[in-house]
C-alpha cells in the first residue's frame, strides 16, 4: 500500500474526525458501531487488567482499527487512545457501501485486515484444540515465533516479550494452572522465567510436542 | 504481465497447502477440489470450486501460507492472477469487495464463535460496570481529562445506569481535580465505593428462604478472630449476619452498606460479599451478576471467589441463561476442590440444568 491514501478534501470534511493528543478515541467496554482509518498522528490500543493499563499495540497513518464493530455489536475490546494529534475517518455500516464505491482501496485494506485475522483465530484455535494444557502453552509459544517470522530449523534459543498471565490467555486455561505448568518448564530448563519476558531455550522441542500431540487428536 | 490462462489435467495439484501464495485464481473452465484438514476434528474436508468462481483468495491476498490444496479433478482452464493484477481487478469491481467481505465475516464469525467455546475460563461479566470501571481507574491514576471523557459517555449510553448518580459525582471530581493541579498531578483521589449512591432496597420486598448453611459458619469463625475487641464495623457486620439469619435481607443489606463508607478493610470485603448475597436472596438477580462481577474485579485473588461465581450462575440461571449459568458453575468447578461446598454446590447444579 502506498504510505497514505488519496483523499480528496471532500471526503475529509465528510468522514474526517480530530482528536487532541491524549483523547480518548473509543474506550474498551463501550457500545460501538464505527471504525476509523488512521490519517495523521498515532494512536495507542491499551487494556487495563489489573489495574495496569497495558499498551496492545501503536497504530501509525494508514492502519485500520474498530473494525470489529462492523461485524458484530459487541462492546470494544480494547481502548484507543490518541498520543499526539491525530485526524481520522470514521465510518459506519450506514455509510460503509459509499465508502467501497468512492474508495475500493480502503476496502481491500479492510478486506486484508480480515484476512489476516482470519488466519490468526484460526491458528488461535489449534492452540485451543490441543487436549493437554503443557502442549497448549508449548504451542502458544510456536505461534508467536511464527508471527515473528523465525525459522525454526536455524533457530534455538528465542525469547519473548510475554507475561504468564497473557500465555494462558492465549490458550484459553486459568492464569493459576498456566503459571505452574510454565514452572514446571522453567524447572526442566525448558524455559527461562524473567519479568515480563520468558525465553525459550530449544523451540524445536516445543515443535516436536507439539507435533505428537496434534497427530494424536487427528487420528482419534 | 498481464492475467494469464492456464490449463492443468485431472490429477495435478495447482497448489500445495502450506506452499507461499503469490498468485490468485479464476476457474474458467473444468473441475477444481480444495482439500483441507477440520481444525477441530481433524477430518479431511472437501470444497468444490465450480466455474466463475475465485481460489486462492485470502492466502493470495495477503501473501501467506495457503490452507488448503488446490486439486485438479477433470481438465481445467485458471485464470492466473498476480496478487497486484488481483487487487487491481476488484478496485474497478467493488460488488466482488463486498461478496468477498461477506465471505470473510461469516468465516471470522464463525471462528470466532468456536474460539470462544474453548474459552470458557472467561468469565462473563457485565460490560456497564466494566466500562465505568475504566473511568474509576483513569480518575485514580490522575488522568482526568480521560476520566471526564469515560463517566460523560457512560451518562451518554447509560442514562438510567445503577453508576450514572456516580459517575456525575466522579466528574465534578475530576474537574476539579484538572482546574486546581492539571493531568496527573495532585493527590491521591479517594474514590467512595461506588455501590454507596445505589438506591437502598426496601425491606419490603420478597423473601425468600436463605438457601445457604455457610453464614452461620463465617459468623462464627470471625467472632472468635477478633474476641474482646469489637468496631463498629464489626458490629454493623454482625448485625447484618443476624437479620440475614432471621430472613430480613433488605434490612441486612442497608446494614452492610453502612461499613463500605468505613475503614476496617478485612470486614468492608466480607460486607460486601454478603451485600451480594442479600440482593440474590431478594431475587434481585441482574444487580446480584452485577454486584458479584463488580467483586471478582476488585478481589479477584478473595477466597470467596468461586461462591461469587456460583451466586452469578445461579442468577443466570434463574434469568433463563443457561449456557452463561453452565460457564460459571464450570468455572467454579475449576476453581475449587471437590471437597468443597461451593463445588458440590455447582456440581449439583450442573447435573440438574442439563
Amino acid at each position: 500500500m502506498p504510505a497514505i491514501m488519496d483523499f480528496g478534501p471532500g471526503f475529509v470534511e465528510k468522514f474526517g474526525k480530530r482528536f487532541k493528543k491524549n483523547d480518548i478515541i473509543f474506550c474498551e467496554f463501550e457500545p460501538g458501531n464505527t471504525f476509523y482509518f488512521l490519517l495523521e498522528g498515532k494512536v495507542k490500543v491499551t487494556k487495563i487488567s489489573s489495574d495496569t493499563e497495558k499498551i496492545l499495540d501503536v497504530l501509525e497513518p494508514g492502519e485500520i482499527f474498530g473494525e470489529m464493530a462492523i461485524l458484530e455489536s459487541a462492546p470494544r475490546s480494547a481502548t484507543t487512545v490518541a498520543i499526539e494529534d491525530t485526524l481520522v475517518l470514521e465510518f459506519s455500516k450506514d455509510n460503509f457501501e459509499t465508502l467501497i464505491t468512492a474508495k475500493p482501496e480502503l476496502a481491500i485494506k479492510l478486506l486484508k485486515v480480515f484476512a489476516k485475522r482470519i488466519y490468526d483465530q484460526k491458528r488461535r484455535l489449534m492452540i485451543l484444540t490441543l487436549n493437554e494444557p503443557e502442549a497448549k502453552i508449548a504451542d502458544v509459544f510456536l505461534m508467536l515465533a511464527e508471527n515473528k517470522n523465525i525459522n525454526l530449523s536455524e533457530t534455538k534459543q528465542i525469547s519473548f516479550d510475554i507475561t504468564p498471565e497473557q500465555v494462558a490467555n492465549w490458550c484459553g486455561i486459568d492464569k493459576m494452572a498456566a503459571t505452574q505448568i510454565l514452572n514446571h518448564f522453567a524447572k526442566q530448563n525448558r524455559i527461562v522465567l524473567k519479568q515480563n519476558e520468558i525465553i525459550v531455550t530449544n523451540i524445536n522441542d516445543f515443535y516436536r510436542l507439539v507435533n505428537s500431540k496434534r497427530k494424536i487428536v487427528k487420528n482419534s | 504481465m498481464p492475467p494469464r490462462l492456464k490449463n492443468f489435467h485431472a490429477g495435478s495439484i495447482i497448489y500445495f497447502k502450506d506452499d507461499k501464495a503469490d498468485f490468485v485464481f479464476l476457474l474458467k473452465e473444468g473441475k477444481v477440489q480444495l482439500v483441507y484438514n477440520d481444525i477441530q476434528t481433524g477430518e479431511e474436508q472437501i470444497d468444490i470450486i465450480t466455474t466463475g468462481e475465485f481460489f486462492g483468495v485470502k492466502s493470495g491476498l495477503i501473501k501467506f501460507p495457503r490452507e488448503e490444496t488446490a486439486k485438479v479433478i477433470a481438465n481445467s482452464t485458471v485464470i492466473e492472477f498476480s496478487s497486484a493484477e488481483f487487487e487491481a481487478l476488484i478496485t474497478k469491481n467493488t460488488s466482488i469487495i463486498l461478496k468477498m467481505l461477506k465471505a470473510f465475516s461469516n468465516q471470522l464469525r464463525r471462528i470466532g464463535k468456536q474460539v470462544q467455546s474453548f474459552v470458557t475460563n472467561k468469565i462473563q461479566t457485565d460490560p456497564e460496570s466494566d466500562f465505568f470501571s475504566i473511568g474509576e481507574y483513569y480518575l485514580k491514576n490522575k488522568k482526568y481529562t480521560q476520566a471526564i471523557t469515560v463517566y460523560n459517555r457512560y451518562i451518554n449510553y447509560y442514562p438510567n445506569g445503577i453508576f450514572a448518580a456516580t459517575a456525575k459525582e466522579r466528574i465534578k471530581i475530576a474537574q476539579k481535580a484538572l482546574n486546581e493541579y492539571g493531568d496527573g498531578d495532585g493527590p491521591a483521589v479517594n474514590l467512595t465505593n461506588p455501590y454507596n449512591a445505589q438506591a437502598t432496597i426496601s425491606s419490603e420486598d420478597s423473601f425468600i428462604e436463605l438457601n445457604n448453611d455457610d453464614v452461620n459458619n463465617q459468623n462464627e469463625s470471625f467472632v472468635n478472630k477478633n474476641e474482646g475487641n469489637t468496631s463498629e464495623e464489626e458490629r454493623l457486620y454482625n448485625k447484618g449476619l443476624s437479620l440475614m439469619g432471621s430472613n430480613k435481607y433488605g434490612e441486612a443489606y442497608s446494614e452492610f452498606k453502612k461499613i463500605l463508607s468505613m475503614n476496617r478493610e478485612d470486614i468492608k470485603i466480607l460486607a460486601f460479599f454478603e451485600m451480594g448475597k442479600c440482593l440474590f436472596s431478594l431475587k434481585k438477580y441482574e444487580d446480584t451478576i452485577k454486584h458479584f462481577s463488580n467483586f471478582l474485579s476488585k478481589y479477584p485473588k478473595n477466597s470467596e471467589v468461586p461462591a461469587a461465581l456460583y451466586y452469578i450462575g445461579n442468577s443466570y440461571q434463574s434469568l433463563g441463561e443457561k449456557q452463561k449459568a453452565m460457564d460459571c458453575y464450570k468455572k467454579v468447578l475449576s476453581l475449587s476442590k471437590p471437597n468443597d461446598n461451593v463445588y458440590r454446590k455447582a456440581e449439583k447444579a450442573l447435573k440438574e440444568i442439563k
